[in-house]
């Protein structure tokens, strides 16, 4: 049935009312959602989120910015309660990012005369760990946003540490299976001198205390590394030529820890070749080590002669270290002893190794 | 009472319809349907062969007069009647188009009362107004119907790129007394004492 003229005139203006408030509103959204978005992407892509911590955000611009030279005391602590102090110098240039360049040197292992047995393997610990200990070995704030997202830092107000003015923080983990630290930074250039590392149960687990800080540039002691860092795992299957039984290991499975640093390292007596991925959550780190051509040690036990897959696995306070073998590579996932989820993240690389192969 | 007529009806109505098999046996038994018989195989002769319309009624003359006598008895105000009352037009040619409306009824649509300009400008904006409503209509369900396509896509995307699960396996863990050599030990107990 055809309307009437009328009501086709009825439905005409009632349409001229609409269509125009429909168009501005279509309008004033578009131009809302407009204003929003660079908005939004520059709050994204700001290095220095508005709530970051003032502490954390001083110790992330004091890595890129602050040259300097400290000497310290690196005490490590075993299962049975006995320590080892040993003292190094740590020369650092920065370069304007959150891996500035450096060099250690071993000074001596504290109440050891130089020459002991203990002294040259101390030394010779350092030329071959020296860089790790560095990296790895003390508080440093790797990812800004991520250890903002992930710590909260305390501030227990002033103190003096290697004769300098300086601050203490407690930086504590928003998840109960890592470490609280506690650290002092220096007040003029927020250097930390001052790390310890507690586990849930207040033990201590490391300690590195500054002795002398002297601020700026320090002409670095030239530092045989044959390690290079690389992109990804795919740049790092690429240098050690493409070898299939590698894994790249799965996202998704380390939760807050994010992929840091990609590291390929050959050994000069034996040529054999060690991929070393770094996971961090923007303080704390974690490793997964891939050696292809190492033999299998635990080919001879019981559940291994019988073809079961077994991953060994040691575990006390301060480290977790869990090591498998598969197709030739010997794997080994290690971090902070509390951290128990890398047993779940060991059995998922295995997962795929014996996929894979 | 029970008749004659009843005992016999059932058979002759099945006989009449010609529902029963056995019509001969009934006509031979039953005068009245055998009569009946008889008398339809001559009306069905009958009816096969039409008559033959008389010569009169075939005359153009009579048809003429049949004409005459309808408009002169007619309706004078029935627009039929008057276009019956013009003269006859001449015979067209097979191939011309004939005319789309006979003249009566040009005339009765030409004489409708019109809608104005104005109210029939409204319905055309109108039926373009919903015909542009339909399309920006299909158009979003279209628009709306990709991204939903997108969606799904890109929701089963991972399921469909992603590697097939491992199988799983029972994987033992076999604790150690020692740590086992690496970076990371050392890293954090130092040399093995």
């Amino acid at each position: 049935m055809i309307p009437k003229p009328a009501d086709f005139r009825y439905l005409l203006e009632s349409m001229r009312l609409v269509r125009p408030i429909a168009a501005a509103c279509r309008s004033l959204a578009l131009v809302a959602i407009g204003a929003l978005l660079p908005c939004v992407a520059a709050w994204a892509q700001t290095d220095e989120p508005s709530n970051a911590s003032p502490a954390l955000v001083a110790l992330d611009q004091s890595i890129r910015q602050q040259s300097y030279t400290i000497e310290q005391v690196r005490r490590f602590f075993d299962a049975k309660g006995g320590v080892t102090s040993v003292r190094e110098r740590l020369q650092v240039a920065a370069n304007g990012s959150s891996a500035p360049d450096f060099a250690t040197t071993f000074l001596g292992v504290v109440g050891e005369p130089a020459g002991s047995a203990l002294h040259t393997r101390w030394q010779q610990t350092y030329a071959r760990h020296g860089r790790r200990f560095a990296t790895q070995g003390s508080f440093r704030v790797t990812n800004l946003d991520s250890a903002d997202s992930n710590y909260t830092a305390h501030d227990f107000g002033p103190t003096v540490r290697a004769g300098r003015s300086a601050r203490r923080f407690v930086v504590f983990p928003n998840a109960v299976d890592k470490s609280i630290w506690l650290i002092e930074t220096d007040d003029a250039t927020a250097v930390p001198l001052y790390a310890a590392e507690f586990d849930v149960h207040v033990r201590l687990l490391a300690e590195v205390e500054a002795t002398l800080f002297t601020p700026g540039a320090a002409a670095l002691a030239p530092q045989a590394t044959t390690a290079a860092v690389v992109a990804d795992f795919q740049a790092a299957r690429a240098v050690m030529g493409n070898p299939p039984e590698l894994v790249d290991p799965p996202t998704g499975v380390t939760g807050e820890y994010q992929i840091d640093r990609v590291e390929v390292q050959n050994d000069p007596l034996n040529g054999q070749w060690k991929l070393t991925m770094t996971y961090t959550d923007g303080i704390d780190q974690f490793v997964v080590v891939q050696a292809p051509g190492t033999a299998d040690s635990f080919a001879t036990l019981p559940g291994k002669t019988r073809g079961a897959p077994v991953i060994g696995r040691y575990r006390d306070a301060a480290m977790s270290v869990l090591v498998f073998w598969e197709g030739g590579v010997s794997f080994q996932v290690a971090g902070r002893g509390s951290l128990q989820r890398l047993d779940a993240l060991a059995r998922t690389i295995y997962r795929h190794a014996l996929h894979t192969h | 009472m029970k008749t004659l007529l009843d005992a016999e009806l059932p058979a002759c109505r099945a006989f009449l319809a010609g529902t029963t098999t056995s019509t001969d046996d009934h006509a031979q038994a039953c005068a009245a349907c055998a009569a009946r018989l008889r008398l339809r195989s001559g009306l069905a002769a009958a009816l096969r062969t039409p008559p033959a319309p008389a010569a009169a009624l075939q005359s153009p003359d009579f048809l003429a007069a049949v004409h005459e006598r309808i408009v002169a008895h007619g309706e004078r105000d029935s627009a039929v009647v008057a276009a019956l009352a013009s003269p006859p037009r001449p015979a067209a040619p097979i191939d011309a188009c004939e005319p789309p409306l006979a003249p009566a009824l040009a005339r009765a649509v030409a004489s409708a009362p019109r809608a104005s300009a104005f109210a029939w400008s409204g319905v055309r904006q109108a039926v373009i107004a919903d015909i542009g409503e339909r399309r920006a209509l299909r158009r979003r369900v279209s628009i709306w119907l990709g991204l939903a396509s997108a969606a799904a896509l890109a929701a089963l995307l991972p399921l469909v790129l992603t590697p097939a699960e491992p199988p799983t396996l029972d994987i033992a863990f076999a604790d150690l007394d020692t740590a086992p050599d690496g970076d990371f030990t050392v890293l954090r107990g130092g040399i093995p004492r």
